[in-house]
């Protein structure tokens, strides 16, 4: 190897080790350990010295108790710390929030939003505009509206996970929609709607609560929906008007929604495992009225000693589907009530008559609140248990 | 080629004036391509062998002939900053948010100036290389989010008449014409044979793709939020989220974007050199390498002040002249020589 080669290998060798040792990256580099990873998010107008004012509340990560690892047991609760901001826009109170903090907050892992009561009544525009503009926010952000203030949920503590955050993440993505009492709402679907010309949004509910079985500590629940007309907060849904939500809009599989069915004089429990609907505008004339059906396949697991042959089964399968019927019925009724197509409705009309749905121009919600609404249910029985007919027990 | 710009905003410019049916505007829009393809194809024919400089002076006499071809350099040049500004500006707005324009700008164009002054066949090879990955990448993302597609949302098919889409693939066309490049390319290629059947399944395949996007981006997030938000794809790419295992995947698409774009910002920076160069009868292209680094890096940096302006000089005045250097300027050429019977024997 010549001289010169050797000297540049030399060179080459000094400048790579320089750089890598002086250079830690360039404006935007930023170190996990300066972050504070923000997981949860509450947004609050509050009324400070006659000024309405924004007041946001974060969880975050809290860096010290990371850093411990290992016996976490006996600090539940605490890995997530509370921060709270006010301020007359809601990039100031994010920045009055973490004044305290030596480090610059993370959004990039922020999981659930919660948006308080007052703040989603008045308009839910600064906050959309903001979850849509802001880069680190993610499409699948989890949106929820609290009833009362946001911060009271964020003051929340988890039951058995770690962190509250991941508490809510778990409930939102899959065991409220399967159990029936609530819905999942991300933030790319509730932009849509909020956007769309002929839907209105839903989000979920979220509600502080003492939990039942006493002890110490609040508790979260996520359970029915936040009903929006426009930008608006209008008004909620309970959980069994949610499970007629869910089986109007949504393509239920691995369902656990237990649905009370009265045969005879006794209730049993019909268990929707999977379930389909179809919404289907109808224009006669100048009536304007929508179909609905919806399919569902489920099992009895609780007989409560009614016997069921074959004959008895049709009974069941008869009754559920009225039940069913009445459920979506109610939600329908309360849309109606509430004048907010939130159940897609119009939007179904619009992708399939389209010159229908240019007639109705701005009026498109009160068509929809006088149209008549049919629902037709087709519920089966696959499954009855491991047991058979009956389970005998003698009577006294 | 086109596509790796493109890809980020297609959807939602389209969406922004076709709704629902914006998916249907790549298709429209990629008739520009063919007749470009086309043109630069007959032209090449006539004139076997030379570049559009040297057959304008034929076709149009010395002096407006050369007019025209520094015009094509202009032309390269305000592609190649417009992409330039476009790979800045996304990746300042949606992952180095305190990192000045500038930096970013001043680093692709070294790059890409390195690969220029090395010539064409190093940016071919690495354009064969980033290629297929880049394609696949693609693919996989849209697979992925696949699961999220509610195709009625695509419906109702055309509302407002086709009129909205015609507009809606104004601005993707112009991308599509960029094939435009090949009357200064076709000499340099090794069998000019094959360019017309290549170019024509490239331009198809760039179709494909753009469309595949479109639908998957519409059906994902409906006509309505894809119109609002800046870089739908990389929303989408975003949304991509499967439990614990797989999530964040954006990372990927970033590399890939921004290799593409290392490969389309050297081709048209040799684009610009060459060109000059032909112009003004220089022995070497590489002596204007380094203006042309200065002009662009200022340019632009200082073209627009914010996303907002950008966005606005690609959707309403950059597709006409785009379109008058792709199709219109080429066709005139072509009728010329048409005309007057010229050719060159190869």
């Amino acid at each position: 190897m010549t001289v010169k080669g050797r000297l540049c290998i030399l060179v080459l060798l000094f400048s790579t080790l320089f750089l890598s040792t002086f250079s830690s990256g360039c404006w935007s580099s930023r170190e996990v350990e300066n972050m504070a990873i923000v997981t949860l998010m509450g947004f609050d107008l509050v009324t400070e010295n006659g000024v309405d004012k924004w007041q946001l509340s974060q969880r975050m990560l809290s860096p010290a108790d990371r850093e411990t690892g290992g016996d976490q047991s006996t600090k539940r609760g605490a890995v997530e710390k509370l921060l709270i901001g006010t301020g007359m826009t809601q990039q100031e109170a994010i920045i009055e929030s973490v004044s305290r903090i030596s480090r610059w907050p993370f959004w990039g892992h922020l999981s659930i939003s919660v948006i308080g009561e007052r703040a989603a009544r008045q308009s839910i525009q600064p906050f959309a505009d903001l979850a849509a503009r802001y880069w680190e926010v993610r499409p699948r952000m989890f949106v929820t509206v609290a009833r009362g203030e946001a911060l009271k949920v964020l003051k929340g503590e988890p039951e058995v996970e770690k962190t509250l955050s991941k508490e809510i993440k778990n409930l939102a993505e899959e065991k409220v929609q399967s159990v029936g009492t609530s819905y999942g709402v991300i933030l790319s679907d509730f932009l849509g709607w909020l956007t769309s010309p002929d839907r209105d949004a839903v989000a979920t509910q979220i509600r502080p609560i003492s939990p039942q079985e006493g002890g110490q500590g609040k508790s979260v629940l996520v359970e029915g929906l936040a009903v929006f007309r426009g930008d608006k907060l209008v008004g909620w849904l309970n959980k069994e008007e949610t499970t007629g939500y869910l089986l109007i809009t949504q393509k239920i599989t691995r369902g656990k929604t237990a649905i009370p069915v009265k045969v005879g004089e006794k209730l049993i429990s019909y268990f929707v495992g999977n379930s389909k609907s179809k919404i289907e505008p109808v224009v006669s004339g100048d009536r304007l009225s929508f179909r609905v059906s919806i399919k569902t396949l489920g099992e009895v697991a609780e007989s409560n000693g009614i016997e069921l042959p074959p004959e008895e089964i049709e009974q069941v399968e008869k009754n559920s589907g009225e039940t069913i019927k009445e459920l979506a019925e109610n939600t329908i009724a309360k849309a109606k009530e509430y004048n907010s197509d939130f159940l897609g409705f119009t939007e179904k009309l619009h992708r399939s008559n389209l010159a229908e749905w240019q007639k109705l121009g701005a009026r498109w919600r009160e068509a929809f609140s006088e149209a008549d609404v049919e629902v037709v249910v087709d519920a089966k029985v696959i499954r009855t248990g491991k047991s058979g007919k009956k389970l005998e027990i003698k009577q006294e | 080629m086109i596509m790796a710009t493109v890809i980020l905003f297609v959807p939602g410019i389209t969406a922004e004036k076709a709704k629902q049916s914006a998916w249907m505007a790549p298709v429209l829009a990629s008739v520009a391509g063919f007749i470009s393809l086309w043109v630069a194809w007959q032209l090449g024919q006539r004139f076997p062998g030379k570049t559009l400089p040297q057959y304008t002076e034929i076709l149009l006499g010395k002096i407006l002939g050369r007019i025209l071809a520094l015009g094509y350099a202009l032309f390269f040049l305000t592609v190649n900053v417009l992409v330039i500004r476009e790979f800045s500006e996304f990746l300042t707005v949606t992952l180095l948010a305190d990192t000045p324009g500038i930096a970013l700008t001043t680093a692709i164009v070294l790059i890409g100036g390195y690969a220029a002054a090395k010539g064409i066949e190093v940016i071919a090879r690495m354009a064969q290389f980033v290629l297929p990955v880049f394609i696949f990448t693609l693919l996989f993302m849209m697979v992925l989010a696949a699961p999220g597609m509610e195709l009625g949302k695509l419906l109702p098919l055309m509302e407002g008449g086709i009129l909205p889409v015609v507009w809606g693939s104004v601005a993707p066309a112009s991308w599509y014409g960029e094939i435009v490049v090949l009357v200064m390319l076709l000499p340099m290629v090794n069998k000019p044979k094959e360019v017309r059947r290549k170019g024509a399944l490239a331009l198809l395949a760039a179709v494909v793709f753009l469309t595949l996007d479109t639908v998957v981006t519409l059906a994902v997030f409906g006509p309505n939020l894809t119109a609002d938000v800046v870089f739908p794809f990389w929303f989408l790419v975003r949304y991509i989220e499967f439990g614990n295992y797989l999530q964040r995947v954006e990372s990927l698409i970033v590399v890939l974007w921004v290799a593409g774009i290392v490969v389309k910002v050297a081709m048209f920076y040799y684009l610009i050199c060459f060109t000059t160069a032909q112009v003004l009868e220089l022995k070497k292209y590489k002596p204007v390498l380094y203006p042309v680094a200065l002009v662009q890096i200022l340019i632009a940096t200082y073209l627009a002040a914010n996303t907002q302006e950008l966005s606005e000089i690609l959707d309403k005045y950059w597709p006409p002249v785009g379109l008058l250097f792709e199709v219109v300027l080429p066709a005139v050429l072509l009728a010329v020589a048409a005309v007057r019977r010229k050719k060159v024997r190869g």
